[in-house]
């Protein structure tokens, strides 16, 4: 057997969930995600250092200021998320690698610094609060490579910090199509490790869980959902522990 | 003059760096898993080799970094010290050896300190005495044990202890939370970011417990104390670096939190200290780049890199914690090792120069692509340097047979039964990286073109 097999057949494997479904599509989306969340935040006001991302051609100019290692990273993390209905990797991909790649595109955007102190610190915490939700399972396993998803008993509290952390994330998306596509990466890596979500259900709760965001950053409660977030991740640690 | 006084400047960093070389030498003496001892006092093995290479190598790039940026007069007769010191610790056949090296390495930091009128030396003199005569206590009560395998395949394990003080002397030297962090001491005088030197003694510290898994294992409550303190000092750099609001001080601290928590998991699991080797080794790179300053705007971002490298790391020694029943570790090591990667880089406009001159950006730069190999391609460093080194630690860990890479994509983790228990494809994960990148670079050309602008964003 050549040794470079395995090798090429993750490539062959990679191309098309990188560039078509699922990476590319959320490529896409993530534009629409960041020009509906920066629309919003013209309109409140909140954001006046993003004030000039209302037209798609200022979206444009708004892609080519990004931090392109940040935005490849994040656009990677949803290629590689190991969605039900779509033909496995080769080579699995386990909790841990699949959460590193949202925070290694924070990294990328931290380190530049572009971006307003506040609005980063509140996407660390929430970054943070949802790998806690996702990795709390990993309590009463031996492994780090889940199977089954959750064997179709999602624990709720960790589905419950991961909505919460979404929804508290969603106004940040307005800040740029890195921000937009790493919540989508976030979304999609914790919806589908924390059950045994399909492709409809996982696209219907992110959709559920923007709209929320939006509705919640309307209100003014973005902060209080970050902070729920954070308690409801370190309830589903504390529940995993006592549950051993 | 001058030149004469700029060769005699690089003179102790070429001699730093090629006595790093030099001990590739004795790298036929341990092939094979083979260990020297000499007089009790000094080992040989993969462990003592790459601890030492790696230590000096490091110490000959601060220095370096020192001249580059054109700061003050470099501590010569410190730096010898702390070389000195380090590789008495690298090497140490027994617990008097490395307690020499140690507060002989701690001397050094510590006058380096004096001289960069530091106000946390009075703290570091301090914990360093409390961690020798710790030291001391440990080996007097558990006798002068020779730092290599048994013979007979079997050693009585220490004595919790005598491990837990072992653990408390290198948080005390690598002045790990709760031994140095206080909001009044040193926000404004600076820590490990204007010393790096005292980053790389802090980074060193958890050889001490390596060198004890040499000899023989720590008995299970050993291991729980010891997972406790590392996680302990981990967690509370992890709250320093939040409660200062970012900054790189206290992530030598926390990375040294790591590695002991790794080593305390190894008796039970040999990828923890595989991932405790990593990070420690891994550390190093923070520390060299931390030296050079912060450099442009590019090298900012080229810097994110570096903690990177650490990744696998602390993926081995979580698999590691599953092993072992510390799930708990698992779920927390990942977001605190995160923390400490993100806020780091924070507020380091403040506490450090930027870049100067063409050798320190070149030794950024040689940083920064090591890192980037190590991150894409963690098979080789796994297999040719950590198999042997922790094959070396054969007294307290077993052989790490668990984490198997295959060569192509990244690497494996694999149970006695063959089941695959974590899986990190790091080489893969590079390359769909490396692809949107250029993707992304393409299309912002293109798009450039259409909208005249340069790619970057700016108007023509």
């Amino acid at each position: 057997m050549n040794l470079f097999a395995g090798f090429s057949d993750w490539v062959l494997a990679l191309l098309p969930r990188l560039f078509f479904a699922p990476g590319g599509v959320c490529l896409l989306l993530a534009f629409a995600l960041h020009y509906t969340a920066s629309h919003y935040r013209d309109s409140r006001g909140t954001a006046s250092h993003n004030s000039n991302r209302t037209n798609p051609r200022q979206l444009l100019h708004a892609f080519l200021r990004e931090n392109t290692p940040a935005l490849a990273s994040a656009w990677t993390a949803t290629a590689l998320v190991p969605l039900v209905g779509i033909a496995p990797l080769p080579f699995p991909m386990d909790t841990f690698s699949l959460l590193s790649l949202p925070i290694l595109s924070l990294a990328f955007d931290v380190s530049v610094g572009n971006k307003k102190d506040v609005d980063e610190i509140g996407e660390i915490v929430g970054v943070l609060a949802i790998t806690v939700a996702v990795l709390s399972p990993a309590l009463s396993g031996k492994r780090l490579l889940l199977t089954g998803h959750g064997d179709g008993n999602p624990s709720w509290v960790v589905l419950g910090a991961i909505v919460v952390g979404l929804v508290a994330l969603t106004p940040s998306a307005g800040l740029g199509i890195n921000v937009a596509m790493r919540w989508l990466a976030l979304g999609l890596t914790g919806l589908t490790l924390a059950a045994s979500f399909n492709l409809g259900q996982v696209t219907a709760l992110l959709a559920g869980c923007f709209t929320v965001g939006l509705i919640v950053a309307k209100l003014g409660w973005s902060k209080t959902a970050l902070v729920t977030a954070c308690l409801l991740a370190a309830f589903a640690l504390l529940i995993q522990l006592l549950l051993r | 003059m001058t030149s004469v006084g700029t060769r005699t400047r690089w003179l102790l960093p070429g001699v730093i760096l090629l006595l790093a070389f030099l001990q590739l030498a004795l790298l036929p003496s341990v092939a094979g898993g083979q260990s020297l001892l000499l007089y009790k006092l000094l080992a040989l093995d993969s462990l003592s080799l790459t601890l030492g290479v790696a230590w000096t190598l490091a110490l000959g790039l601060i220095f370096v970094a020192g001249i580059a940026r054109n700061g003050p007069a470099a501590p010569a007769l410190e730096t010898i010290f702390v070389g000195a010191g380090l590789l008495l610790v690298a090497y140490s056949g027994s617990g008097v050896t490395l307690i020499v090296g140690l507060a002989v390495a701690g001397v050094g930091a510590w006058k380096a300190l004096r001289r960069s009128r530091n106000r946390g030396e009075a703290s570091f003199l301090r914990n360093l005495l409390i961690a020798t005569a710790l030291l001391v206590a440990a080996v007097a009560f558990s006798g002068v044990r020779a730092f290599v395998p048994p013979t007979g395949g079997v050693t009585e394990p220490w004595n919790p202890l005598v491990s837990i003080a072992a653990v408390v002397a290198a948080m005390l030297v690598a002045r790990c939370w709760p031994f140095y962090y206080s909001r009044g001491q040193g926000s404004s005088a600076g820590g490990e970011s204007r010393s790096p030197i005292l980053a790389l003694l802090c980074l060193a510290a958890p050889a001490v417990l390596a060198k004890m898994l040499v000899a023989a294992p720590v008995q299970p409550v050993g291991t729980w104390a010891t997972v406790l303190l590392g996680m302990l000092a981990l967690l509370g750099g992890a709250y320093a670096i939040c409660a200062e609001g970012g900054g790189a001080r206290h992530a030598a601290p926390a990375l040294t939190g790591i590695a002991i928590t790794g080593f305390g998991l190894a008796p039970a699991s040999p990828a923890a200290a595989a991932g405790s080797i990593w990070v420690m080794l891994t550390g190093l790179l923070l520390v060299v780049a931390g030296a050079m300053g912060v450099g442009s705007t590019t090298m900012r971002g080229g810097r994110a890199f570096i903690p990177v490298a650490g990744l696998p790391g602390v993926w081995l020694i979580s698999q590691g914690a599953l092993d072992t029943g510390y799930g708990v570790v698992a779920a927390l090591l990942l977001p605190a090792y995160a923390l400490v990667m993100l806020l780091s880089p924070r507020r380091t406009e403040g506490t450090t120069g930027t870049t100067s001159g063409r050798a320190s950006a070149a030794v950024l730069v040689v940083a920064i692509a090591t890192a980037a190999i190590v991150a894409a391609y963690p098979q080789a460093l796994a297999e040719w340097i950590l198999r042997p080194v922790v094959g070396s630690m054969a007294g307290g860990v077993g052989a790490l047979q668990a984490g198997a890479s295959p060569w192509e994509v990244g690497l494996l983790m694999r149970s006695a039964q063959e089941t695959i228990l974590a899986a990190l494809p790091a080489t893969g994960v590079a390359v769909g990286v490396f692809l949107a990148w250029v993707a992304l670079s393409w299309l912002k050309q293109v798009l450039a073109l259409l909208t005249r602008r340069t790619p970057d964003g700016q108007s023509e």
